[in-house]
């Protein structure tokens, strides 16, 4: 991965002899950014989202599968690339798809807001004092 | 559904090709890879033409679905815990807040900080894949782009000997190379902001209903209409399909912008013409177009030339036509910390590196200095202003 520096003055890629109709360009640097209070979390984060980015793709690949095999009871080179879902089968995978996000991304929005060092001073049920007796 | 001439190649045809050539298979339109496999044309649905690989499709249709998590339930968490938080200190969520103090407020919440993680994060996977995806297929595509470059029904021109200032050459919505400096500019874009728009544009639908939106001269007379910044030029092609007699110009400093736009107006079958020019330089005749318009371009220009812009649409408008900015008006949208604390991250992380200037600026006082009449009623609340050359 190129490091940012924001503000440096880049050359475009090229391609041969080939007018490419590019002019240089001024990187930017969100790569340097933390938002989540902590760059491990953050890559971490990042990494969930490609990873999950995977696994639909494998998912859906299969829906694609499944669908021209019922239609032909066969299967031709190339063919899953070439199917054309319907309507109906765009609308429930997309749907399908929504809540696959959820599940998997619903965890970061839990409050998380009582450290768990300090949980005995929230909650009296836990509290330290109740303990020793 | 519309058919592109690619649809009509025999399929066996192909694969014939791909066993042995792959560059055979490529002068059917097929897309080769190096490891010898050959994916042919997808096809298209309405206007929309399928990504060429079925994952990458799918892993876009991913991020999409991701993206549109983000902007509902993310984004509504977070306003929630923006107000909650604001309130539980005795501060007012809806006032004019200075941006310091919305920060310090909210910079340690995991949720209210989670939408710009997730929100930027998600942006930069979808660039990176589609960005290598074109790019290892560079032949093929710059390929299609010259043999598009030479034929209509639209004009083309491309000036890769103008100056482009530097002020343009930015990454915008961390677009890697931006607007001009990725010769893939077009196909990045037109494939990101389908998914930008929330999976609601694959049919250009939204610049339909923006161009339906447009305000038209109150003679009523629409001979030539021009849109500043068109990027792929989804908006002049919507108002050729509004206006089919009119002449629709868009004009973009990104080279490979127009050129895509060009190539898709063609696959479209739109007379639709495409300049790479600066809108504060367009280079029409004085008195030249009915409209000018522009879609969510103002807020990517520096103030200096959002000025020069104003005054050049009123230079090649005719008297009567009308100048109006698809852009709303944001001096007078309601404030609030939660907008603050978005405008902030959008501006410094998502690299809409002129959003302060935009924000800031009274485009209605600047559109009277020039000499235009602003339409009474026109530009509250943040809606669009319509300006008329007296």
């Amino acid at each position: 991965m190129e490091t940012a520096e924001k503000g440096a003055i880049i050359k475009p890629k090229t391609a041969g002899n080939r007018q490419t109709y590019t002019n240089d360009y001024v990187r930017m640097d969100t790569d340097r950014a933390v938002f989540m209070g902590d760059a491990k979390m953050e890559a971490l984060f990042s990494a969930m989202v490609a990873l999950s980015a995977e696994v639909w793709t494998g998912r859906r690949r299969q829906k694609v599968l499944e669908s021209v095999l019922a239609k032909r009871g066969g299967i031709a080179p190339g063919e899953l690339e070439q199917y054309m879902p319907t309507a109906e089968e765009n609308a429930a995978w997309k749907a399908e798809r929504d809540q696959f996000v959820q599940v998997m991304f619903d965890q970061f929005l839990r409050p998380g807001d009582i450290p768990f060092a300090e949980s005995h001073h929230v909650d009296p049920e836990t509290d330290p004092a109740r303990w020793k007796k | 559904m519309t058919k592109s001439p690619m649809l009509q190649i025999d399929r066996r045809s192909l694969f014939a090709a791909a066993a042995a050539s792959t560059a055979v298979a490529a002068a059917n339109g097929a897309l080769a890879t190096p490891d010898g496999t050959v994916y042919e044309p997808r096809g298209w649905v309405g206007r929309h033409k399928r990504l060429p690989i079925l994952d990458l499709e799918s892993q876009q249709d991913y991020l999409e679905g991701f993206r549109i998590w983000v902007n509902t339930d993310v984004n509504q968490a977070a306003n929630d815990r923006i107000d909650r938080i604001l309130a539980a200190r005795g501060i007012d969520p809806k006032a004019d807040l200075p941006l310091e103090q919305v920060l310090a407020n909210l910079k340690d919440d995991p949720i209210v900080t989670l939408m710009p993680a997730a929100w930027l994060r998600v942006q930069q996977l979808m660039w990176r894949t589609l960005d290598d995806h074109f790019h290892a297929h560079q032949d093929q595509y710059l390929t299609e782009m010259e043999a598009a470059d030479k034929v209509g029904p639209g004009s083309l021109e491309l000036n890769p000997k103008m100056y482009v200032p530097e002020y343009t050459a930015r990454e915008i919505h961390m677009q890697p190379g931006g607007y001009v400096g990725n010769m893939f500019a077009g196909q990045l874009y037109h494939h990101g902001t389908n998914e930008f728009f929330n999976g609601n544009n694959y049919q250009d639908e939204t610049h339909d209903a923006r161009a339906a939106g447009v305000r038209t001269p109150h003679d009523g007379k629409v001979r030539r209409v021009l849109e500043f910044g068109t990027g792929i030029g989804q908006l002049p092609m919507a108002l050729k399909r509004r206006f089919p007699e009119a002449e629709s110009w868009g004009i973009d400093i990104g080279g490979p912008m127009v050129r895509y736009a060009h190539m898709r107006a063609n696959q479209l079958g739109l007379n639709v013409n495409f300049a790479q020019r600066l809108a504060e330089k367009s280079g029409f005749p004085d008195n030249y177009f009915d409209i000018v318009t522009s879609m969510q371009f103002y807020h990517e220009c520096r103030a200096a030339e959002i000025k020069e812009t104003v005054a050049e649409a009123y230079r090649i408008l005719r008297p009567g036509g009308v100048f109006y900015p698809l852009d709303g008006n944001p001096t007078t949208r309601p404030k609030s910390a939660a907008r603050t604390f978005r405008t902030f991250w959008i501006y410094r992380w998502n690299h809409e590196d002129w959003q302060m200037d935009w924000e800031s600026l009274d485009m209605i006082a600047l559109m009277k200095a020039v000499g235009f009449k602003i339409e009474p009623g026109t530009g509250q609340n943040g809606d669009n202003i319509m300006a008329i050359k007296v």
